[in-house]
């Protein structure tokens, strides 16, 4: 029996604790189902005894994002917390295919049963996760798990959904990734709640904390001011400090009130992401139907038109997968 | 829209080659698959537990250490076990041809051998899940 069709077994294995049915809900989520998180969340006592938290790692292609995820679950799963990785990965837009491979680095915890590990592909999201990531995240809660740690592909300057995602976000950088200028653009330097260098050993190092720092001291004070944090991953070096300072950064967050406003801009993300996905999905369709003479023809306006009307005539494509 | 096809390419064993693992990966990726990769040197257990934790409809074994006769059926009698039903199975690598007819007994769906083109296993999914690649 496939439990992907039989929603109603599935919710009862899922209440039941059957890690099965959390991998079958979860690709029913992030096929377009979100209805079934909020089934799920009215059906199952919520554990509450502890505040969710959700880690954002990101950073640019190759710093060793997965790696410094590897060994930031063990002190985390010691701590007798259930961990929930999300490993985002692209989609190819030449074939909508994708090879997801965060988890090679992580594939020890394949046999702890305190740790479940999944891949996500972007499908068509540009902000270096997936549109229905939080639906993802909101069953991980559901399930029971502690930390949600979630991460983004390799992103560069602008793929910024995981700060609207996350509570506490880490950015991770090495030595050598361009000059001083960089650190002052717009886009991810100034929303990093953490800096980690990885690849402390490498040469340029603490160049790179220098520059970073004084961009720190030229910009106007804010009440969390974001750690600079030499690790090297590979070698557990500076893992124990980055501990720390998550669990710093959580505990200002309690204390200042701003976990609510976090959880606020997740639930706005939510709508955001179900919406986007839905009109995109609309929008394409849309889109690929006009016929040459059509592109020519319809001006701006009936062009519009057409669109919002087949979005808003349409049958909501994504819920019809099994 | 239809459901993505997952697969999972899974390198059981101690051979520390995957160049094949990665062609196939590369190949089902065009084709508009979604991949997951394991990695080197799998344990049964780790490979199915993944297999279950990603909600892959197919996995992919490559293995060229010669001991397939010894992981795979530990493989399959573990998904059995946990009862995945419906997860098809495919193995590729240096596989004797005297071993194929047991290796699909025990539910192996096919065997590639070396030198197999990737679109063989390409048409091999799509012949399996029509609606779907």
């Amino acid at each position: 029996m496939d439990l992907r069709s039989n929603v109603d077994t599935l919710i009862d294995r899922f209440k039941d604790g059957d890690k099965m049915a959390l991998a079958k809900a979860m690709t029913l989520v992030e096929n377009g189902a979100s209805e079934l998180v909020d089934r799920i969340k009215s059906e199952k006592n919520m554990k509450s005894e502890s505040e969710p938290w959700i880690i954002g790692i990101t950073g640019a292609p190759g710093v060793g994002k997965s790696t410094l995820i590897d060994k930031l679950i063990d002190p985390f799963s010691t701590d007798n917390k259930r961990v929930f990785v999300f490993a985002v990965d692209p989609t190819s837009k030449l074939s909508g295919g994708a090879i997801l491979g965060d988890r090679v680095r992580m594939q020890r915890y394949a046999t702890n049963d305190n740790v479940f590990i999944r891949s996500v592909a972007t499908r068509g999201s540009n902000g270096g996760v997936s549109y229905h990531l939080i639906d993802m995240i909101d069953l991980a809660l559901a399930f029971g798990y502690d930390i949600v740690i979630v991460e983004t592909v390799g992103a560069g300057q602008i793929d910024l959904d995981i700060f609207d995602i996350s509570d506490t976000t880490v950015l991770v950088l090495m030595p050598e990734q361009g000059d001083g200028i960089q650190t002052y653009k717009a886009g991810m330097t100034e929303m990093a709640d953490i800096f980690v260098i990885n690849k402390a050993d490498k040469r340029g190092a603490d160049k790179m904390v220098e520059q970073l720092r004084v961009m720190m001291s030229t910009r106007a004070v804010r009440k969390w001011q974001s750690p600079i944090l030499k690790v090297i991953s590979t070698e557990n070096v500076g893992i124990d400090i980055l501990v720390k300072e998550l669990k710093r950064h959580r505990r200002y967050l309690l204390s200042s009130k701003k976990i609510k406003d976090r959880e606020r801009l997740r639930k706005l993300m939510k709508v955001k992401g179900n919406m986007l996905a839905k009109f995109e999905a609309s929008l394409s369709k849309t889109l690929e139907g006009l016929s040459n003479e059509e592109l020519d023809s319809l001006n701006r306006h009936e062009m519009y038109i057409r669109i919002l009307k087949n979005f808003l005539d349409g049958k909501e494509g994504e819920d019809e997968c099994q | 829209m239809k459901r993505k096809l997952r697969v999972l390419i899974a390198k059981p064993g101690l051979d520390g080659h995957d160049r094949g693992a990665k062609v196939v990966a590369h190949a089902l990726k065009d084709a508009g698959i979604e991949v997951i990769y394991t990695g080197l040197r799998q344990t049964p257990l780790q490979i199915v537990n993944t297999a279950i934790q990603e909600d892959v409809d197919v996995i992919g074994l490559s293995i060229l250490s010669g001991a397939h006769m010894r992981l795979f059926p530990e493989i399959m009698k573990l998904l059995k076990e946990k009862k995945t039903a419906g997860i098809l199975v495919f193995a590729g690598g240096v596989i004797p041809e005297d071993d194929i007819p047991k290796l699909n007994e025990i539910g192996i769906q096919h065997v590639f051998t070396p030198g197999t083109p990737t679109d063989e296993v390409v048409s091999f999914l799509k012949n399996k899940f029509p609606d779907r690649v």
